[in-house]
């Protein structure tokens, strides 16, 4: 009896100790570093020269911490209640999302300087109409990656056609990774813009996505470019910034809107409700938004910033300079990614696409 | 004789963490893995009953398509793997015994180097303008660029690379130890080469080729990081499916349940093929 | 010697000539455009020690590679540990025998329903992903190889060691420390390489029980891999491989001297 007691007691012991050990973060968390601010952003978004010019100059340390999607930072955000994080960088539809569940802390205007440089045709859309709880970062619009060697004997139109129409495709493709986007881009060409969807025109664009796989070379929002420049595919649907790296080095890269329409991104900065350093993020703001780091950011990564004091700074080619300085009317014939299905259509269907097994919707509804 | 007292039980509490935490960290996450996978909660997060909902969603042919994928991919890896490796092993464990350790080593180097880079290495090479390419169109032999990756032909060169010093080195050590007599007599009672191999060297070195064989297979199945980088990421497994609702929201327990089906397909299908192994391997007489 | 047929040696030698090239070509061709000035596609220009300057000032990098150092280095040192222990109490008499099968399962199960399975243990414990639950995840796969190797090795020390020294007086503890691990010393060494090599080129596990603020060099690689194809990763693999081939050589070293299992 007594063995079973002290071999009890010694199990309880080690369990004590180990769950210490794995709360210990939990505990720590908020005695970690008061001089510093941890940022929640995607991996190729904040210029590592920029970030680390700024601690240099302020001495408030910078932790920077990577999602690769919007829905991956909702979920952790929703997960730890906004705590952990000061600053974060979501999507157009995302702050949407996060303004619903209340993750955002509204912004002290007073402290940003740079408000009066921002482009005004960034501000007040859907997601954020008084842009209460965001900053427009950057934008970057969708369109076609194109070789131009390839279709030097070939007509071009620029058309969503090009990635899906079969009477057209005789080339590999490269297509996007994003299945809201697949999806929306997919609904766009065959209905143009439309919100809700009937269950035969789901179906429909399910086949059509089938339809296209066998002309996907990789399904990749990230190497667009390099698929252009290695000439492996003569067309990629891609966003303007991944297009932008790799056109400044290899001539033969071009890039199109399709004539139809496009669609447009827009990253924003927040802070996470839970964040008690906004002294320390607004000055962080203050040093992103100025003329040099909007140029830096525009030379590194290739989205077009939202701040309009630093063009002469940036190296602008034509079509660059044409976008940038789009009309308000232009502007205005860009959509929004949006969620076209729920959830677990949209997920469906990329199975399907991607599993090489076709199967009626029709049928199971 | 011992006496039993408190104190003779020390080296149980100072032996006793490592089944703690194998407990803890290993059994506990899995039995909850299969246990949350048979719950249902309703939107409120108030506990409704148990139901096989989340498994009957996956019933479908695009789902169980991936299943199969996965289970080809397994498959076809495990047998190129064996048919490389095993002429290899039976090369360095009979012929080659001066230069075994220095093959060795040379195997265990990229073995022992992060699988990613050579997925990077493989680039180069399967590139338009890669190594192959530029080999192939030096000697001739193709006057345009052959596109070799983002296909399934990349995939398995990536897979095999990765995998075969797996099924290698418990093939090899099971053969080091072979007593080379036995060959050397069957060779004396007047059988041929293939008569030996089949019926004295692969029955006896049997328990190495199945270690081998798993050792590759069952890893094999979860891969989806190559097919993604290799394959253009075309084709789903798996480990896809699975990353994409275990790191999606409110999807966590479906991936769980997906998870815990595809174990059983891989177990029956584990089974199934250790007792084919098993019956190909045996010697008798009438069989090929 | 095994009576030699000609035409079954060519094969052999042919099979084991194109294994290796099948091995070491893309190493090479990876090392030789590390020393390439101009990025990929573009063809041999000239040589340049550029990209390992630029390797050696990448500050996320190194943090990557610090991390997954840690990482490594704990989960090696606590599944030795664990092991050791585990051993000592099998020393002392204890009936471990029916706890070993335990072990087993953790390389049998394919690496992805493990960090699933962690995946999902974390979060309903509510327990804070990042370096500490990735120590624990490579652990577990760290106690996979320890504990079976290292009991297997013990069980065929020869006892009449240990005996001895009982009877010429020393205390169980004394005998296991001075006479006992001794013996284990290769078996220990050698499985901590594995394990070490095993828990910093890992991928699987650093993917799913991360979280957000362990970056770990296979992490890394893989962001890179997936945006911009850029000759420092060449660097880095050069530096890595140079790396891999110490650790091997020493586990070489190990297993010609002693016999490790």
């Amino acid at each position: 009896m007594k063995k079973i007691l002290f071999r009890s007691a010694v199990i309880s012991f080690w369990l004590l100790l180990l769950i210490t050990i794995l709360y210990w973060p939990k505990i720590t968390w908020q005695t970690t570093d008061k001089n510093s601010i941890n940022v929640f952003a995607w991996g190729d978004i904040l210029d590592p020269d920029v970030v680390k010019d700024f601690e240099k100059t302020t001495g408030i340390k910078v932790h920077l911490n990577y999602y690769s999607s919007n829905e991956e930072l909702i979920v952790k955000l929703k997960a730890t209640h906004g705590e952990g994080y000061d600053l974060i960088i979501p999507s157009d539809y995302a702050v949407q999302i996060l303004i619903r569940e209340n993750l955002l802390k509204p912004l002290d205007k007073t402290q940003l300087h740079f408000w009066n440089t921002l482009n005004p045709l960034l501000l007040g859309h859907f997601y954020d109409p008084d842009n209460r709880y965001s900053i427009p970062f950057e934008w970057e619009i969708y369109g076609l990656g194109i070789d131009k060697d390839y279709f030097q004997n070939r007509p071009l139109t620029p058309s969503w056609r090009l990635i899906f129409d079969p009477n057209l495709i005789d080339y590999r493709i490269g297509m996007v990774n994003d299945p809201i986007e697949a999806v929306l881009f997919a609904s766009f060409y065959l209905y143009g813009d439309q919100n809700n969807l009937s269950l035969p025109q789901q179906y429909a664009i399910g086949q059509l996505l089938i339809q296209q796989h066998q002309w996907v070379a990789v399904y990749a929002s990230f190497r667009a470019d390099y698929l252009l420049a290695t000439k492996n595919c003569p067309v990629v649907i891609a966003s303007s910034s991944y297009i932008w790296r790799t056109m400044r080095n290899y001539p033969y890269v071009h890039f199109l809107i399709p004539e139809e329409g496009t669609f447009i991104t827009i990253e924003n900065l927040g802070i996470p409700l839970a964040s008690t350093k906004e002294d320390l993020v607004y000055q962080f703001l203050n040093y992103l938004y100025s003329k040099e780091s909007s140029a830096a950011h525009f030379a590194t990564y290739g989205f077009f910033p939202s701040t309009t004091h630093a063009y002469d700074l940036m190296h602008l080619d034509p079509l660059a300079d044409q976008l940038i300085h789009s009309s308000k009317e232009q502007f205005s014939k860009y959509h929004f990614i949006q969620e076209l299905l729920p959830e677990e259509e949209i997920r469906n269907i990329w199975v399907e696409v991607k599993s090489g097994y076709s199967e009626s919707y029709c049928e199971l509804h | 004789m011992k006496k039993k007292t408190l104190s003779s039980e020390y080296p149980f509490a100072i032996g006793i963490p490592a089944v703690i935490w194998q407990i803890l960290f290993f059994y506990a996450p899995l039995l909850l893995l299969l246990v949350g996978s048979f719950l249902t909660w309703s939107d409120t997060n108030t506990f409704t009953g148990v139901s096989l909902d989340k498994f009957t969603f996956f019933f479908r042919g695009s789902y169980l398509s991936v299943i199969a994928s996965s289970l080809l991919l397994a498959l076809s890896n495990s047998i190129i793997c064996f048919l490389i490796a095993y002429p290899l092993a039976y090369f360095m464990a009979f012929k080659g015994r001066k230069w075994q350790n220095l093959l060795l080593f040379f195997l265990i180097v990229p073995f022992w180097t992060n699988f990613l880079l050579h997925v990077y290495a493989w680039f180069f090479v399967l590139e338009r303008e890669g190594f192959l390419n530029t080999l192939l169109q030096w000697l001739g032999i193709t006057s345009e660029p052959i596109i070799f990756l983002n296909s399934t032909f990349a995939t398995m060169v990536m897979m095999v690379y990765y995998y075969m010093p797996f099924i290698l080195l418990p093939m090899y050590s099971s053969l080091e130890k072979f007593d080379v007599k036995l060959i050397e007599a069957s060779y004396d009672l007047g059988a041929s080469w293939l008569q030996t191999l089949r019926k004295i060297v692969l029955p006896l070195c049997s328990r190495g080729i199945k270690t081998g064989f798993f050792l590759v297979f069952i890893p094999s199945f979860g891969e989806f990081a190559i097919p993604e980088l290799m394959g253009g990421d075309r084709r789903m497994f798996v480990g896809t499916v699975v990353s994409q609702f275990i790191l999606g929201d409110e999807t966590g327990s479906f991936g769980a349940a997906f998870t815990v089906f595809s174990c059983v397909v891989l177990l029956i299908s584990s089974l199934a093929l250790y007792f084919f192994i098993d019956w190909l391997l045996k010697p008798k007489a009438t069989r090929w | 010697m095994v009576k030699s047929n000609s035409f079954a040696t060519i094969c052999h030698l042919l099979i084991i000539a194109a294994t290796y090239v099948f091995l070491y070509t893309p190493i090479i061709v990876l090392l030789v455009f590390s020393f390439n000035s101009a990025t990929f596609p573009a063809p041999w220009t000239k040589f340049t020690w550029a990209w390992y300057e630029e390797l050696l000032a990448s500050v996320h990098l190194w943090k990557a590679f610090l991390n997954s150092l840690i990482i490594a280095s704990c989960a090696t040192l606590i599944s030795l540990i664990a092991g050791v222990l585990f051993i000592f109490y099998a020393a002392q008499g204890g009936k471990i025998g029916k706890f070993l099968p335990l072990f087993y399962g953790n390389l049998i199960i394919p690496e992805t329903v493990l960090a699933v399975s962690l995946l999902g243990f974390f979060s309903f414990a509510m327990i804070p992903l990042g370096m500490t639950t990735l120590i624990l995840a490579h652990t577990l796969l760290g106690l996979g190889f320890v504990i079976p190797m290292v009991y297997a090795r013990f069980k065929e020390l020869d006892y009449r060691l240990t005996e001895a020294s009982l009877v010429l007086g020393a205390t169980p503890i004394q005998t296991f420390f001075k006479i006992t691990l001794p013996m284990l010393r290769p078996t220990l060494l050698a499985t901590s390489l594995l394990v070490f090599i095993l828990s910093f080129d890992d991928f699987v596990l650093s993917y799913f029980c991360a979280g957000s603020t362990a970056q770990t060099l296979s992490l890394y690689i893989l962001s890179m891999l997936r945006s911009e194809i850029s000759p420092v990763v060449n660097a880095l693999s050069a530096v890595l491989l140079v790396l891999s081939s110490g650790l091997v050589w020493i586990f070489f070293s190990l297993r010609t001297r002693t016999k490790i299992f």
